[in-house]
């Protein structure tokens, strides 16, 4: 990697690493949506940000080879591109406080149905053993 | 879609609380026909409660206001370990949409003496 300027048009050693920035920014998204079955990985997000820090710092690297607009633009976009996945990551994503009942006190007894329309109470399992009641979002 | 991951990894939770003649019992405020879909597509086995009138998730405090994307109210994703009594002795309430516990943890408090 050299600070002569050569012939401005051939796709430069930059421009590439440039490329290569790109690409493993828009990895970082993609490989946490196909490790959502891993509580670990789904929580803390870090294989996404590891590919999409080292997409940030190579692509700013280029810029300082390559001074092209193209280099810049994915320079700043990858930087960009981080942010706003970090963004989302820790403030949309953030759920409020909850007034949950606290562990220590008597489970509030119910009677819902299932999937087949059966009426389901808690009263009925609990007796038997431990029941693990597990709230979630929703199908969507 | 996303949300499903979470319930994928219950399974062997369910069968160590099967195991001690208790159960895992998933609540959400969807129909029950949208559960029935979930249950079979999943190949879930344990039971998806439908909670559409948000009377439980109220009493036990769970409520995520205008948390759907339409801007209706849904559960917050959260557990609670019920004992034979019918006390809670443990609960887990996320602090973001993609935060989950590793069903290990699970694991663990349903069986402490293993692993």
């Amino acid at each position: 990697m050299t600070h002569t300027k050569d012939a401005t048009n051939a796709p430069s050693r930059a421009g590439i690493r440039a490329l290569v920035a790109l690409v493993l920014t828009l990895a970082g998204p993609a490989v946490y949506m196909l490790l959502l079955d891993h509580p670990r990985m789904r929580a803390s997000g870090a294989p996404a940000f590891g590919l999409m820090a080292a997409g940030a710092v190579l692509g700013l690297s280029a810029i300082l080879y390559d001074r092209r607009w193209r280099v810049r633009l994915v320079g700043v976009f990858n930087v960009l591109f981080l942010g706003a996945f970090f963004y989302g990551f820790y403030w949309l994503m953030a759920l409020p406080a909850s007034g949950a009942v606290a562990a220590g006190t008597p489970a509030p007894d119910f009677a819902l149905s299932d999937q087949d329309g059966r009426s389901i109470s808690l009263a009925e399992y609990r007796d038997a053993g431990p029941v693990l009641l597990v709230f979630y979002r929703g199908h969507w | 879609m996303t949300c499903m991951a979470e319930l994928r990894g219950l399974g062997e939770v369910h069968q160590a609380l099967v195991d001690q003649g208790g159960t895992l019992l998933a609540v959400s405020v969807d129909s029950i026909a949208d559960n029935k879909r979930v249950v079979e597509k999943n190949k879930l086995p344990f039971p998806i409660l439908s909670d559409e009138e948000h009377r439980v998730i109220s009493s036990y405090g769970v409520v995520h206001k205008g948390g759907a994307m339409d801007g209706s109210d849904i559960a917050l994703p959260s557990m609670f370990l019920i004992d034979c009594h019918g006390n809670i002795i443990w609960r887990y309430v996320a602090k973001k949409v993609q935060s989950r516990l590793d069903p290990k943890v699970l694991l663990k408090l349903i069986n402490p003496e293993e692993t």
